[in-house]
Order: C-alpha cells, then structure tokens, then sequence
C-alpha cells in the first residue's frame, strides 16, 4: 500500500473542522431555539415562538404540531378556512379538531396535506374548504414541499432560512424583547380589497379546466370511500363582489360544474350564494374573508346540527 | 442518486475515504462497485443494459485491433450497429412509432406497430457515445484496445461522468485508471471548491428558477408576453446552471480522486456568436459530432451548399441526441441554421468589406452588441427545447411581444406584478433567483481574467476564509434542497 502523506490529511482534516465549525455551533443554536418546535426543546416557551416564528411558515408550524399531536379530524383549506376556529367546533360540537389550513392555500397544498395528514394518522373526519378560484389548474403551485421535506428529513431544518431567521427573531424577542411584529397589515383595506378582487379575476381571466385537480379530489373521494373516511366540502361565502367574478369572465358554467363536482366527491355546505350577508361590505375584512360572525354561524350550521 | 442529494453527501465520502484508504489495486475495484452501486440506485434492471453496451464494445475493440480492410470495418459496424440499436429502441422506438402512425392517419394508413411501455435508461444517450468513442478510436487507430474488461467497464461506468458526461474521449482517461492517485491537499481542495461551485449553480440558481420556468411553460396559454421573456430566459440560466452544476461536480469529484476529466463548458453565455457559443457549450458533446459525424460527412472541406448541408445534418441529429421529441428536432435544426447564416453573412461580409478594420474603441461595445444578440438568438432556439410540444414553442414564439406596449402601466399594479412576474410564487425566491444570476455573471466575467482559485489564493488569510464561510453559507440557506431535483440532461 502507498502510504499517503500524513501531514496532507492532518492539514485536510482540521482546515475542514475549521470551516464547519461555524454552522456547527449555528445548528446548536437553532436546536436551543427550535422556533418551530420540531425537537420540542424545552429553553424558550412556545407562546415566544407563537410570535416570533410561528407566522413566518404557517405551514411547517401547522404540520410539525400535527407531528406531535396528531387527530383524526382535520380542516384543510385556505385562509377562509383559517377563520373557522377548532374551540369553536369542539365548543359546539364536543369533536375535536386540528384546523391544517394555510394562508393563501392551493388546491394542490390542500390535498398533499390530506395525504401527509393521512400518513401519520389514519383519518376520520376531513372537511375541506374553499373557493371556484382555487378549482383552476393554472393555480397549480405547491409550496408545502419544503415543510413536508423538513419533516421527513429534519437535517433540512438547520439549512432552512425560514427557521434560521425563525430562531433570531425567537433569540431576539425572548432576550432583548423586540417584537417583529409579523402579521401585521402593511395596505389598507381599501388596497387589500381592490388587490384581491383584482387577484381573482387574474385567476379567472386564466382558467384552466380543473383536469389535475378533479383527478386529485376523485383520489382522495374514492380513498375516503374505501377507508370510511367522513370527507365534507365547504364553499365559503364571498363578498358580492368575488361572486360577480365568474359572470364577469364567462365562467358561469365552470362555476356551477364545480359545486357539482364538489357534491360528487362528498357532502357540500354551499355559503357562496347572493344574499343580504354576501351583500354587506361591513360583513368582510376584504371580498374574500369574512369576519367572525359568519365564521362563527357557518360552524353553528354544519357542526352544531343548526342549534 | 442525485449529486444534490443527501445519498451522495454520504456515498462520495465514503467512497473517496476508502478509495485512499486501500491499496491501489483494489482501488478499480471500489470504483467499478462504487458506479455500478450509482448506476443502480436509479433502476437496477439497466445495469443490464449498461454491461450489454461494455461487452459488446470491449470485445469489439479487441477484435477491430486485430483485423484489417474490411474484416476492421465489419467489426466497427457491427459496435456501431448494437450501440444505435439499444439507443433507437430505448430512446427513438415510440416517438418513431408514434410518428409513422400520426402520419399514416393523416394519409389513410394503419402503422402496424405500437408504442411499448419502456423507461428510458438513465443517461443512455451519454455512455454509448462514450463507449461509441472507443470503439472509433481503436479503429482509427488513435488508441490501443483495452484488455483489462474491468478497467474498461470503469471508463464506460465511471460514476461521477455516467449519467450525463462529460463525454470523455478514451485518450484522455483510460489511462488515467491505470495510474495510482494520492491524497494531495491542493488537488483535494480544489476539487470540492469547483463541486461547492457546482453544488452552487444548481441548487441555489437552477433549482431556484425552475419553479418560474415551469409555471409558464406548463401553462403558455395563460401567460403573454412579459412572462414568456422572463421564463425563457430564466430558463436559459436553469440550463445553463444545472448542466453546468452538474459538469463541476462531476469534475470537482473526479479531481479530488485523481482524475481529469474535460472541461464541458467555457462561459458559452459570454460568446459573441454562435459557432463561439457551440465552442463553448456542452463541448464534450459538441467535438463528439465534429469529430465523428461533421468531419465523417467531409466537414467544411467540401463544396460550400454541401457544407452547409454538413452543418445542418449535424444539428439536427444533435437535436434527436437530445430528446425523441420533433421540439428538439426544431431546436436542433435552428442552431444549425444559425450556424449556417452566420457562416455566409461572414462570408458575404469579407467580400463586400475586404479591407474592414474594426476601429479599436468600437471593439468592446461591438462585442457587447454581438454578444447580447447571440444571447437573443440561442434563448429564442430554448424555447423549443423547453416546450412540452411543437404548439406551445409556436405558441410561445409568436406571443413574445404581446402586451409589451402596455408593461410601464400595468407594473404598477401589485396584482399584474403577481401574476405575470412573480408567476404566483414568493417574492423572496424570485429575489433571489435574480441575484442569483448576475452572481454567476460576475464570477465567470472575472474568471475570464484570473482563475477564482488563483485569485482567492492571492488573498490574505482573513478574505479567504471570509469567502469560503460565505461560499458555505450561500449553499446551505439559500439552497433549494426541499427535494433533491433531478438535472435536466438526465433525460437525455
């Protein structure tokens, strides 16, 4: 054997020591500071994280709490299904939930959380809300990967730079007490409202037949079917304003195809249709989000048997 | 297993520790398990066809260093023959069967065959070209046969180059598997610094702008103008970055065990023609059809229509390399006709202007203009070479303009920014794709100069190690590393 230079490896070895050292102790610190909660350390409360990490991914922090705490009854939809709270539910109805909605959701997100959701626990009941924009295969993005990855792999949790700014803001608030204030509004609702209607006409004004999507909800229909899965669809009510969408870019058959759908694939709760609440501005933060009241009328219809 | 995977942050490792760490002649032992072990992690059934290919050609080469006239021939055919054959059944098979039967509807007649369920074996197309090369250079007598098979299964297998090159030429590193390497600290680091390169282009360039490449080309009709120039050329630096990547690493992986392998590409975006850009981009490939289709057709030594028709030739069958797919056949046939355009307008040029001499404070900006409608030209052709069909590259390519007129207005509104920029995805990604680039850019401008290597060498200890933090930094956070993405030569 050809003995190589000792001095070549002794110089290799602690030069690459040297370079790794820095994201060694980086890593240490992330772990001390778990923002997200995936190893569950114990130095930092979690109501700390609630505020400096929790809304930087509502995603990875929705999934990695179902990690730890899984239930067989999940929501999953977007922001407006976000309104519809599980205290809600569970105080109308006695059933637990875990509400797996992301802000500004796609159909796609939606169904790979379903299948995640599914992995780590068998299912029992799943509701899942949303709107005829999300029924669209131009909306085809997906960005609950990176959550999902992290999950099966955690290493990824140390190289994430949603976590890594997670922890500073954590290491921040708890030490020095600054707030980063996230969540909070940066427009004003009148821009919000012209910037979401003129969203969901872009969407419209893109239509794609929804082949994908309907292919992926008739997976996981027929999945339900055979498992004894209880799965539900909720359209939820938009402002006038969103419901004139449709009629404005021709899409009125689409429209009513979709809740056909919907109502192929598993019981529907129909809000979406014109009427004095849908009228009232007052009702809504913008066209698409309504504010507690409905929220709180739509759970006492579907879950509190119209009590 | 992909080079960006966590598979190959374990495997390469392991490998390159044990490969030092044995005697040297069990050293293409490890190699020839270490590949096989690669080419396996992908579909294990190929392997078959993988040694089929190695057979064949090693006895092959053999047998042709044996034979003279026609009898040398014959055993070149039949290599020739069994290396195109296993490529056309596994690679042209459908889309011929496809095509005859498409054309027989068309005039009232029933192609009898059809399609077959067949995956295509993960970089086919790169190691029958190489195997393909040695068997033409024995008979041309450039190289001696191998007769050690397994060294020669490690040239065809050689898992850092297997799945998508370099292209390597038997000259240049059969003989290298007969040498013993040592661990040298400069070679080693150097190595790792051009795969950290690598690592670079395609995790934190490639991947990061492929989501905005796709978004728009799986989905021309919903997008105009705007969207389709900047996911063309985003997608020519996705290219560009995730072969380019995939190249380093394979180069920087082979460095630090004590190979050479070819240099695949040489700033091609930086070129002020085509035929530069065809100098520069995917060079192992691209002397691969000089050598052995261009100059076997009679090259540029023959009539001028007959050596435009060469080029053509040329290009085309590059294109059918690349994909069964007529959008790389368009692909391919542009480039050639670009090649052929440029050829006569030099031509023509030097006959109106014998005596032109370009004034010297008009080189560099010339150059620049060159340079900048070379760029236009090569991401007009990857557009056919990104659409999912003929219809949407047609498509594409007539809608590039539209809505043009209207851009300063509607850039003020949030929601056509949204739409038609952003295509949907987060601001902070398409930040840092554009960052990404103009990173890249400057690099390789200021390799053009001095080597980045020379140049960190030449600076002090604090800016070096400055750089190399940073360097590490950049990979780990700003990688898109969610799910290892497969490179896009893979499927050729």
């Amino acid at each position: 054997m050809i003995r190589d230079s000792h001095t070549e490896y002794t110089r290799f070895f602690l030069k690459a020591g040297s370079l790794a050292a820095p994201f060694l102790l980086l890593a240490m610190g992330v772990y001390w500071a778990d923002p997200f909660c995936l190893f569950g350390s114990p130095f930092i409360a979690r109501e700390v994280k609630e505020r400096s990490a929790f809304p930087l991914n509502t995603c990875l922090t929705k999934l990695i709490a179902f990690r730890h705490a899984p239930n067989a009854n999940i929501l999953l939809g977007d922001s407006r299904m976000g309104l519809i709270r599980p205290e809600e539910i569970e105080r109308v109805s006695g059933a637990k939930f875990i509400n797996l909605s992301y802000g500004g959701a796609s159909l796609n997100e939606m169904v790979d959380t379903f299948w995640t959701a599914n992995k780590a626990v068998p299912l029992k009941v799943v509701y899942m809300g949303f709107g005829f924009s999300l029924y669209n295969d131009y909306n085809f993005t997906n960005r609950t990967e990176p959550a999902m990855a992290i999950i099966d792999t955690p290493l990824l949790y140390f190289t994430n730079i949603t976590v890594l700014k997670g922890a500073f803001y954590t290491a921040r608030l708890r030490y020095a007490g600054t707030d980063p204030g996230l969540g909070l509004p940066t427009i004003t609702r009148e821009e919000l409202w012209a910037d979401e209607l003129q969203t969901h006409s872009n969407w419209a004004e893109r239509y794609l037949k929804p082949v994908r999507y309907r292919s992926r909800l008739e997976e996981i229909s027929q999945y339900c079917r055979e498992k004894g899965i209880d799965l539900r669809f909720i359209v939820f009510p938009g402002h006038a304003d969103l419901q004139a969408i449709p009629s404005r870019f021709g899409l009125d058959d689409q429209y009513f195809e979709f809740k056909r759908d919907l109502a192929r694939f598993g019981p529907l709760y129909d809000f979406d249709v014109p009427n004095a609440q849908t009228a009232n501005r007052e009702n809504y933060k913008d066209p698409v989000h309504f504010r507690e009241p409905i929220a709180r009328g739509i759970v006492e219809q579907i879950w509190g048997g119209g009590r | 297993m992909l080079f960006n995977s966590l598979q190959f942050l374990v495997f390469f490792p392991v490998v390159t520790a044990l490969y030092f760490a044995l005697p040297p002649r069990f050293r293409g032992a490890l190699l020839l398990a270490a590949s096989c072990y690669f080419y396996m992690s992908f579909r294990p059934v190929y392997i078959f066809v993988l040694a089929f290919t190695i057979a064949v050609d090693y006895a092959a080469g053999i047998w042709i260093d044996k034979q003279d006239g026609t009898r040398r021939k014959l055993c070149l055919m039949a290599s020739v023959i069994a290396n195109v054959g296993v490529l056309a059944f596994f690679k042209y098979y459908n889309f011929l069967t496809l095509s005859f039967q498409s054309l027989g509807g068309q005039i009232g007649w029933t192609y009898p065959l059809n399609p077959l369920d067949i995956i295509l074996p993960i970089g086919l197309s790169f190691h029958t070209f190489q195997s393909l090369s040695y068997t033409i250079e024995v008979y041309r007598r450039r190289q001696r046969p191998e007769t050690n098979l397994g060294i020669f299964a490690l040239y065809v297998m050689f898992y850092p180059q297997l799945v998508a090159g370099p292209i390597e030429r038997p000259q240049n590193l059969l003989h290298q598997f007969h040498e013993v390497h040592r661990f040298e600290y400069s070679r080693v680091v150097a190595g790792l610094q051009l795969m950290a390169w690598g690592m670079f282009k395609k995790i934190v360039v490639a991947d990061r702008l492929a989501p905005f490449v796709n978004q728009v080309y799986d989905h021309p009709r919903t997008y105009t103008g705007i969207s389709f120039l900047l996911a063309t050329v985003f997608f020519a630096f996705q290219i560009y970055c995730d072969f380019s990547g995939y190249s380093d690493i394979a180069l920087g992986s082979a460095q630090v065990m004590g190979f050479r392998l070819m240099e695949n590409f040489r700033m091609p975006y930086f070129s002020p023609s085509v035929s530069d850009f065809w100098r520069r981009w995917h060079i192992s490939l691209s002397t691969w059809f000089r050598d052995y289709v261009y100059f076997s057709l009679g090259g540029s030594r023959v009539p001028f229509l007959r050596r435009y028709g060469n080029l053509l030739i040329t290009f085309l069958v590059s294109g059918l390399w690349h994909g069964a797919n007529w959008t790389y056949v368009i692909w391919g046939g542009l480039n050639g006709l670009y090649l052929v355009l440029e050829q006569w307008g030099e031509v023509a040029a030097r006959a109106v202007f014998p005596n032109w001499n370009t004034p010297r404070g008009l080189r560099l900006p010339l150059r620049a203009v060159r340079t900048l409608i070379t760029f236009s030209l090569i991401c007009f052709g990857w557009i056919f070479f990104r659409a999912r069909t003929t219809a949407d590259a047609f498509y594409i390519a007539s809608h590039l303009t539209d809505g043009l007129a209207d851009l300063p207005a509607n850039l003020h509104s949030l929601s056509f920014i949204k739409a038609n920029i952003l295509m949907r995805l987060a601001k902070d990604e398409f930040t840092l794709a554009l960052i990404a680039i103009p990173v890249l850019l400057i690099v390789e401008l200021a390799q053009h100069r001095v080597r980045l290597r020379t140049f960190i060498r030449r600076q002090p200890v604090y800016v070096r190690w400055s750089l190399y933090y940073a360097c590490c930094a950049t990979l780990l956070f700003f990688g898109a590393f969610n799910k290892a993405k497969e490179f896009i030569y893979f499927q050729f």
